[in-house]
């Protein structure tokens, strides 16, 4: 017996030694997030660690704010021209980078010349082949000379979509092994003090950030934490300050205890659809009547409140609801009607076997989407439709999807962006199948898509370009090559003793600040 | 001679787990490029990446390549953080090495002494200790890490949920070795746990087993107490068996170790190794591998010599 009490005093002894109370210091906030940014250069890579992190340290030539208009950022003023074809930004004043050097219109030349549109994914692929030329006329002037009227443009030019780097830290060197891509000199509010790999990043306040007043917190420090159960016990204890995202089972758990903004938009990714995407080349998805069977059996409404717990919203049209201009409310009217379905998959022949199964279908997604292909195996199982769930990770899935087109379901959040041009025209393009990632997953091909998609990406008038917009969301709506699930929000949670952090900016915290 | 024998099979072990990883890695679907072109690209980009990395090359190629700076002691270079191989898991090691150390400490030390303290008696089996020994070896760590950080950190405030320093108190010097420990703590009772419940049972089983043996009844026979004829003389008898059986379950600490860090989001090698593997940064992988098996075999080469220094019938060539 007094055997076991050594025991149990030792064991007391071991935890109460390790237990100092921890005190508190400085402005600082702690961000949770839940990958190793890599490296810390946001104009080679669309990486959303990354950017997460990387986006404090630097600007675009705009930001975005709340309804993703542009406001002033590194360019403090900018003009059309009539044609459309010419957009000239005047630049900010008394910028410099954060070795001290100054920035000017060099800068942004040199960056989208070399850097976006040769490596970063999204910008060679949604801006370049609209942009003839970079112009630099003068050291506080840069003229983006277009090939047609590229309405999305200023949209694009965030420190997300198209952040500016230095010249004279890139000029002349491979970007890809640039040592600068671990110890980044940016203009942004943020400098790097300390990266330690799968650990934290330390960021401290930039004294001569050129916005007056900004950044009013001292330092930002990014905990990687990849489990969510223990970043939520960090943020209830105090360790963590801030979660960029929040999954939907989880909010619940913090409602009352911490500062929540659902945002549609987020470092990463704007306007998401999760979508449900048919393989067009497999015969029996080629089926127009076998694709309406899916719609008319899949529940969303119940998909919203099972697995997105209600944070976001059933998808109406194949554009995002938040697009206001372009989308088409009420486009997709399949009602959820069990009778229909099994109508339209005995008219298309898949007849029940003696189990009462129809046709086994593959279905791949993330991990993370399980709960979605779990939901939709049972619903489609009342069609007699048989689902086989594959959860691959990002790299396997983007390389049986894309490059082998070797499935014939396959979950994708589709991440529309803040217009149409950035995000949509890649799912439904001619031109967009083959061995890009996340780009046409249907095989989807229709000249009168096609021909819309040219037309509002090439005109700068709102008014006309909606009209394409919903014009080709009809025809869409009608050929069903996906079926558009839910609009998944995005949630944020920080401590309530912070103010007025930006979730849906890639420059989060340019304005937090702590209460006392 | 032996040595030299031991010693060829030391390093065929590790080069065949590590050309093992090699194939694996390599034939996974999905390369480097696909994660670090990130969601979207433009046609040509991934054949751009691939050539630049020179992940177009035949595997054989690529092999022969590799294991020829391998001969060199170049593990390669990580595609993703851009860094030296060996950099990157020298740098991790250390953390690694905190956590299993003292959990390999713990679990030998705690769990001898509960086995000792729950023997069972003619009168007393002790069934319920079986019980919850039994459950806590089958609890996940995953599971128990969430336990103790629920119990320690969020009720009781005595202890860090995650990380390894305060990130708001950056300490120096014995503050900060004593931050560190704080942190660790959790994690090594996590890693732990598992492993004390099995060595506890084992002690338990392998000393009730010595006690039936016809020199306690001599050593009970002079009047010895009951404890000392356990401890003194059935205990060294039976840690022969003990330190074979817990030093074959190194390589689950190191496997252990790759959940633990996730859990409490320590940046050890276990947390390279999944990052390395979910962005398909095929020579971190691979020289993670080579590291880790060098650890389990270089561990279990030292299991033989302490059971030479416990037994010196070994040592001597008899049994």
């Amino acid at each position: 017996m007094r055997y076991r009490l050594h025991i149990f005093a030792l064991a007391a002894a071991l935890v109460f030694a390790g237990s100092t109370v921890a005190q508190q210091a400085g402005d600082t906030a702690v961000i949770a997030v839940q990958g190793d940014p890599g490296h810390l250069n946001p104009a080679i890579s669309t990486a959303g660690p990354l950017h997460a992190v990387a986006d404090s340290l630097f600007n675009g030539l705009v930001s975005l704010d709340r309804d993703g208009n542009a406001q002033p950022d590194l360019a403090r003023s900018w003009s059309v021209s009539p044609d459309g074809l010419e957009v000239r930004f005047s630049l900010t004043e008394g910028v410099t980078w954060h070795d001290g050097r100054p920035f000017t219109s060099a800068d942004v030349k040199f960056s989208f010349e070399e850097l976006l549109f040769r490596f970063h994914a999204r910008a060679r692929a949604g801006l370049a082949p609209a942009v003839a030329s970079v112009d630099a006329p003068d050291p506080l002037t840069v003229v983006f000379r277009l090939k047609r009227p590229h309405p999305a443009l200023l949209r694009q030019l965030d420190v997300t979509e198209a952040p500016i780097l230095p010249r004279h830290i890139y000029a002349g060197s491979e970007p890809n092994r640039n040592e600068a891509n671990s110890k980044p000199i940016g203009t942004g509010a943020f400098r790097l003090e300390s990266y330690r790999r799968d650990d934290s990043v330390v960021l401290v306040k930039n004294a001569r950030y050129f916005k007056p007043g900004l950044p009013r917190l001292d330092r930002l420090t990014f905990r990687i934490i990849p489990e969510t159960n223990t970043q939520l016990a960090a943020l209830a204890n105090g360790e963590v300050d801030y979660l960029g995202r929040v999954s939907p089972a989880d909010v619940a758990r913090l409602e009352g205890k911490a500062t929540i903004v659902r945002t549609t938009a987020g470092p990463g990714g704007a306007n998401c659809i999760m979508t449900l995407a048919f393989n067009l080349d497999r015969p029996r998805l080629a089926l127009h009547a076998v694709r309406q069977a899916f719609a008319h059996t899949i529940d969303r409404a119940q998909m919203l409140s099972l697995v997105q717990f209600g944070q976001g919203r059933v998808a109406a049209a194949p554009i995002h609801s938040a697009i206001s201009w372009a989308t088409l409310p009420g486009a997709l009217s399949y009602d959820v009607n069990l009778s229909k379905a099994n109508a339209l998959l005995d008219g298309a022949g898949l007849a029940r076997n003696p189990s009462g199964e129809r046709a086994t279908f593959d279905l791949l997604m993330f991990p993370a989407f399980m709960r979605y292909g779990e939901l939709m195996r049972q619903q489609l199982a009342g069609a007699g439709i048989a689902i086989r769930l594959k959860s691959l990770d990002p790299a396997a899935f983007a390389t049986a999807v894309f490059t082998q087109r070797d499935f014939d379901l396959a979950l994708v959040s589709y991440c529309n962006g803040v217009d149409p041009e950035i995000g949509v025209s890649r799912m439904y393009r001619s031109a967009a199948i083959g061995n890009v990632p996340f780009s046409n997953a249907a095989a989807y091909r229709n000249a009168d898509v096609d021909r819309l998609f040219d037309e509002a990406g090439s005109s700068t008038d709102v008014a006309r370009r909606g009209e394409a917009y919903r014009a080709l969301q009809r025809i869409v709506a009608t050929d069903l090559p996906y079926w558009w699930l839910v609009e998944t929000d995005f949630t944020s949670a920080w401590r309530d003793s912070f103010r007025d952090f930006a979730p849906w900016s890639g420059q989060f915290a340019e304005r937090a600040w702590r209460s006392r | 001679m032996r040595i030299l024998s031991r010693l060829t099979l030391v390093v065929g072990a590790i080069w065949l787990a590590a050309t093992l990883a090699f194939l694996l890695i390599h034939l996974a679907p999905g390369g480097p490029a696909v994660a670090l072109g990130g969601d979207s690209g433009a046609p040509g980009y991934l054949e751009e990446v691939a050539r630049i990395y020179g992940l177009d090359r035949p595997l054989h190629e690529v092999y022969l390549a590799w294991l020829g700076n391998l001969l060199c002691g170049d593990l390669g270079f990580s595609y993703r953080s851009q860094q030296p191989v060996l950099t990157l898991v020298l740098d991790r090691l250390p953390v690694t090495l905190a956590l299993i150390g003292p959990a390999l400490v713990v679990s030998g030390l705690a769990g001898v002494a509960l086995g000792l303290a729950w023997l069972p008696r003619p009168d007393k089996p002790h069934r319920g200790f079986v019980a919850a020994m039994a459950a806590l070896h089958a609890l996940p760590s995953y599971l128990v890490g969430q336990g103790l950080i629920v119990v320690f950190a969020l009720w009781l405030g005595v202890l860090p949920v995650q990380g390894l320093v305060d990130e708001r108190v950056p300490a120096g010097g014995g503050a900060r070795l004593v931050d560190m420990a704080r942190h660790l703590v959790l994690p090594v009772l996590a890693l732990a746990l598992h492993h004390v419940a099995f060595t506890a049972l084992l002690t338990r089983a392998r000393v009730a087993g010595e006690l039936s043996r016809p020199y306690i009844v001599t050593a009970a026979a002079k009047g010895l107490p009951s404890h000392a004829v356990e401890r003194r003389h059935a205990l060294p008898n039976a840690l022969l068996g003990i330190v074979t059986l817990f030093g074959a379950r190194l390589g689950a600490f190191v496997a252990g170790a790759v959940v633990v860090e996730t859990v409490f989001a320590l940046p050890g090698l276990g947390r390279l190794a999944v990052t390395s593997a979910i962005a398909r940064d095929h020579p971190v992988v691979i020289g993670i591998v080579l590291v880790t098996t060098a650890i389990v075999v270089l561990g279990n080469l030292a299991t033989d010599m302490v059971l030479r220094w416990l037994d010196p019938r070994l040592a001597e060539g008899r049994s």
